[in-house]
């Protein structure tokens, strides 16, 4: 059921397992890739599925850009290419409250480096 | 299998993206790794004061190990209270660089070799009743190792960065306080890189007094001096260029001027501190 996908130099990994708060759960994929640099984009057909005990009005956001809204249901299922970089907020929403949230994340195979506050070669 | 791409996205997640670097600049290093690179070459750091000795520079090191707030950089240990990709403001502690001028084997002048430059003291008349105006380092006591401690605020351009810093002497050696201001810029030349930077540093009298100053405790011969506020810019430009992943040319050039608080004293010699170096440079880790 899981796999990894290789798209160019990025590593992405699908299927993630079921997450649930209360009687809503969902599941998103891919939600990490892994990238040859920290700065490299993450381009990727990303699923979202989600089900829940009782009818409800939901929204689906990615960011701060709304994809797909529901009304009075109890499943959904949405798909799309998206492309994203750093950590990414996924989050289903009612008129009120986040019920659900998710951060898509890229990866690097290049270890993070950072920069240093004192100057180079200032021994003397 | 789904442990597999777990431990994968476990095993790649590092520190923190405060302060992310692109790869490839010097001024980056990777975290929680020690890092030391020693450059081989010809230079010398000039002494302004009476019979001190100049430092041929042979052999440089450059060290460096960062956690995400702890680090430790070419003698500056310091923890890092905010950093974000624009600012970092730290606690910093250090040995204070002056007493270098009165001692060689002291801090960073440990890894340096013996002047070949003979220093000749000036021609003074000595005398029962006349003082000397050009005093010896040799003739007064010896200055204090002293301990720096205080703030550094670092902030981040997309081609400059400038970093601020106060210390308060904390180990009662001259229970005054230093401060800098710096900024640096760099821009590639000839296939390597080239770096600019200006800092002004401020020692306050108290500090000036300890090093320079000539007191009532000194010899009776000697001319009196008591420290002012000093106020020191300097200058700096250097090139490096890669040659492999690990070998790079290393050059640079530093100009310090002193101002009047520090030439009037008769310990002092010079109104500037030159330093050069020319060499290659090694990476080990």
């Amino acid at each position: 059921m899981l796999g990894l996908l290789f798209a160019g130099n990025l590593l992405l990994a699908n299927a993630q397992p079921s997450e649930c708060s209360a009687e809503l759960c969902w599941s998103i994929s891919p939600a990490f890739c892994v990238s040859a640099t920290p700065e490299q984009h993450c381009e990727a057909q990303l699923s979202v599925s989600w089900h829940s005990d009782k009818a409800q009005d939901l929204c689906l956001y990615i960011a701060q850009q709304q994809m797909q809204c529901w009304q009075q249901g109890q499943q959904g299922q949405w798909q799309q290419l998206v492309s994203w970089s750093g950590k990414t907020d996924v989050r289903l929403e009612n008129d009120t409250d986040v019920l659900l949230q998710k951060e898509l994340i890229v990866l690097s195979r290049q270890p993070e480096k950072r920069r240093r506050l004192v100057a180079p070669w200032s021994v003397f | 299998m789904r442990f597999v791409v777990w431990l994968i996205a476990i095993c790649f997640s590092g520190s923190s993206a405060a302060l992310a670097c692109a790869s490839g600049e010097d001024a980056c290093v990777e975290a929680e790794q020690f890092q030391l690179s020693v450059a081989v070459g010809a230079g010398q750091r000039s002494n302004p004061l009476y019979d001190g000795d100049g430092f041929p520079m042979l052999i440089l090191p450059d060290f460096s190990y960062y956690t995400d707030s702890w680090f430790v950089d070419n003698g500056t240990f310091g923890y890092s209270l905010e950093q974000n990709e624009q600012f970092a403001l730290s606690l910093v502690t250090r040995l204070n660089p002056e007493k270098g001028y009165f001692q060689r084997w002291f801090a960073g002048n440990v890894i340096t070799m013996n002047s070949s430059a003979v220093f000749l003291p000036p021609a003074v008349e000595i005398g029962a009743e006349k003082t000397m105006s050009a005093v010896s380092i040799e003739n007064v006591k010896k200055r204090p190792t002293a301990l720096d401690a205080g703030l550094q605020l670092n902030w981040f351009g997309e081609q400059w960065q400038s970093r601020l810093n106060f210390w308060q002497n904390v180990n009662s050696k001259y229970n005054g306080q230093n401060a800098s201001w710096s900024w640096s810029t760099f821009w590639p030349l000839a296939g390597g890189q080239v770096d600019l930077a200006a800092t002004l540093y401020w020692k306050s009298s108290k500090l000036i007094d300890t090093y320079y100053g000539v007191g009532e405790d000194e010899l009776y011969y000697l001319e009196r001096y008591r420290g002012r506020d000093s106020w020191q810019p300097e200058l700096r430009v250097g090139w490096q260029k890669a040659l492999t992943s690990r070998w790079s040319v290393l050059t640079f050039y530093r100009y310090l001027h002193l101002d009047d608080a520090m030439t009037d004293s008769p310990l002092v010699q010079d109104d500037s501190v030159q330093t050069w170096f020319v060499g290659v440079s090694y990476r080990f880790y």
